[in-house]
């Protein structure tokens, strides 16, 4: 039922951010275009232009709602996320290494599996840094100390750039856009995407367990290790190949699973497909609010999802603190 | 089938510090052993130990299989843990809890018409049916108790070890707890609980396990395993007269 209202509202993001762009295009041009009726500089422009944009913007959204939500489970934290926890960053770090180093281009299928990467590194080491119980305020610090890191090791690698204008250029990209993405960014990122939910959805009776704590889900038969590295792949390769497409995009991760939980009893495993449903819904939102916005250059999408994320993300913060002082 | 629960030589060693050490005990089904000792003899590591939770030496066998030689899935239908102090760490409502205890039985994440009876059962033993559409967030700590309880009854598993399992809960409670204990060992199950009280020890118990150290002191029933010298070495008490709830003690 609230995976078919979500489905909805993708539907109907998605057709909006179809419509959205400076050529006027209305419903019926569209549907002219999906029969094929349509002159060819109009089916360009949908196919081509618009249609990368809105499937990025549902891959991607997906894939921060699903991360945010496997994190938060396996953590049993709600201030899990991978961006908050360094694994955005570090898959930011690696893209730009190797772009820098000219090992790939903005287009290049080489990148996602070069975030991906880096995207491990970030997530395994802060496996090792916050351990497995890790309490609320360990997890944290470490995401933070691990997040600082990886930004500095970005700055670095930019200034490894070739020229002053790659560097800009990498840097605008980094900063999170669908804005100008080919149907080419979402051939070499979806097949990794489509992994990474498969590796997560099939952590989900560990996740239910992993309510009652590593102990007991132990004794019920789950594998506490099977299940982090299950987490960590998925995590990885998702965010990695996210990353590589469309810099780094924040909050979404975050906000999302708190948004979803109450509506399925709060229980990790059933927060799953609605945050993969929910978190594309709002980034296609997202999407076409920054091309409606009256400002002289598209603003980058990962601006906006921080600006309305972090106090959206306050207020959760404050009520839950509201609440766990009011319980017994 | 009645189950045989074998600890031979077991140990457990931690940064260099022998937590646990040659414990050998025979447990037979419809027994319900009370794991004693001071803090720190090693109640909880030995409850692990048996329950598979953490690297041992020495054998433990149920039914002549070696627990480490089960399939996780299998151990977990065969041994149910209860935990000290556990908690559920959302806010779920208490009846999915409680269905959390049929997971090494189901397929996914469907519940089958046996697992809904076993989970209304274990409701009902546990006297928490009353408050099983709740969210757990909502129930006091003696409520939160009983329905951890029912979890792990849920798996309706040959052995249940249990560790502290009245810590949280008023008078009434404890013997209500202690109550279902002896019942599922009266159905032929094998029940250990470390147990803090010596006087639910002594009542319930069929034979009571003294733990010093990380050594078997004793292993014997209450008479023998509680005698005043043992209480005297072990846990540093005395008898000191009798008061309204039983023997009053001191320490020494």
């Amino acid at each position: 039922m609230i995976n078919a209202v979500l489905l909805i509202l993708v539907a109907i993001g998605a057709a909006a951010s179809l419509l959205t762009g400076p050529a006027p295009i209305g419903p019926g041009e569209i549907v002219d275009v999906i029969v094929g009726r349509a002159d060819p500089v109009l089916a360009t422009v949908v196919l081509e232009l618009r249609l990368p944009r809105v499937l990025l913007g549902v891959m991607i959204g997906a894939t921060l709602g699903i991360s945010g939500a496997a994190m938060q489970g396996f953590f049993r934290n709600p201030l899990a996320a991978p961006d908050l926890l360094g694994t955005s960053n570090a898959a930011a770090a690696a893209a730009t290494l190797a772009i820098s180093l000219g090992l790939a281009g903005t287009l290049s299928p080489l990148l996602p599996p070069a975030a991906i990467l880096g995207a491990l590194l970030g997530a395994v080491l802060l496996h090792l840094v916050a351990g497995r119980d890790a309490r609320i305020l360990t997890l944290v610090l470490a995401g933070l100390a691990l997040s600082s890191f990886f930004a500095a090791a970005t700055a670095l690698s930019l200034d490894l750039a070739p020229n002053p204008f790659a560097a800009l250029e990498i840097a605008f990209w980094l900063l999170g856009s669908l804005a100008e993405r080919s149907m080419v960014h979402v051939a070499i990122a979806a097949p990794f995407m489509a992994l990474s939910w498969l590796l997560l959805l099939a952590a989900r009776p560990a996740l239910a367990a992993l309510t009652l704590g590593e102990d007991t889900a132990r004794s019920l038969g789950v594998s506490v290790t099977r299940t982090r590295n299950l987490i960590v792949a998925g995590i990885s390769l998702g965010i990695g190949a996210a990353v590589a497409v469309a810099g780094v995009i924040g909050f979404i991760g975050l906000v999302v699973p708190h948004l979803v939980r109450p509506l399925v009893g709060h229980a990790p495993h059933r927060t799953l497909v609605p945050s993969a449903l929910a978190g594309a819904a709002l980034l296609t939102f997202a999407d076409v609010v920054v091309r409606l916005l009256p400002t002289v250059g598209e603003i980058k999408l990962g601006i906006v999802t921080a600006l309305v994320g972090l106090p959206f993300f306050l207020a959760l913060l404050v009520r839950e603190r509201r609440d766990a002082l009011a319980a017994p | 089938m009645s189950p045989h629960l074998v600890l031979d030589d077991v140990a457990v060693t931690r940064g260099g510090a022998r937590l646990l050490d040659g414990v050998s005990l025979d447990i037979a089904g419809g027994s319900f052993v009370a794991l004693v000792g001071p803090n720190g003899a090693g109640k909880t590591t030995l409850l692990r130990a048996i329950a598979a939770l953490g690297r041992h030496e020495g054998r433990v066998t149920l039914d002549g299989v070696a627990i480490e030689a089960m399939a996780p899935r299998a151990r977990a239908r065969r041994l149910a843990y209860l935990e000290q102090g556990g908690a559920s760490h959302w806010p779920v409502r208490a009846r999915e809890l409680v269905a959390l205890g049929r997971m090494p039985h189901a397929a996914g994440s469907h519940l089958s018409a046996a697992d809904d009876a076993a989970i209304d059962a274990a409701l009902v033993a546990a006297d928490a049916m009353v408050f099983a559409e709740r969210r757990i967030d909502t129930l006091s700590g003696g409520e939160r108790a009983r329905v951890l309880l029912a979890r792990a009854l849920a798996v309706g598993a040959p052995v249940l070890l249990v560790d502290e399992p009245t810590a949280a809960l008023d008078p009434r409670h404890q013997l209500a707890v202690f109550d279902i204990l002896r019942k599922e060992a009266d159905a032929g199950r094998i029940v250990i609980a470390a147990i803090h009280d010596l006087g639910f020890a002594d009542r319930y118990a069929d034979r009571i396990a003294v733990l010093d150290r990380g050594r078997l002191d004793a292993y014997a029933p209450a008479g023998e395993a509680l005698a005043d010298d043992r209480l005297e070495r072990v846990f540093g008490l005395r008898r000191a007269g009798e008061g309204r709830f039983g023997p009053r003690w001191e320490s020494i």
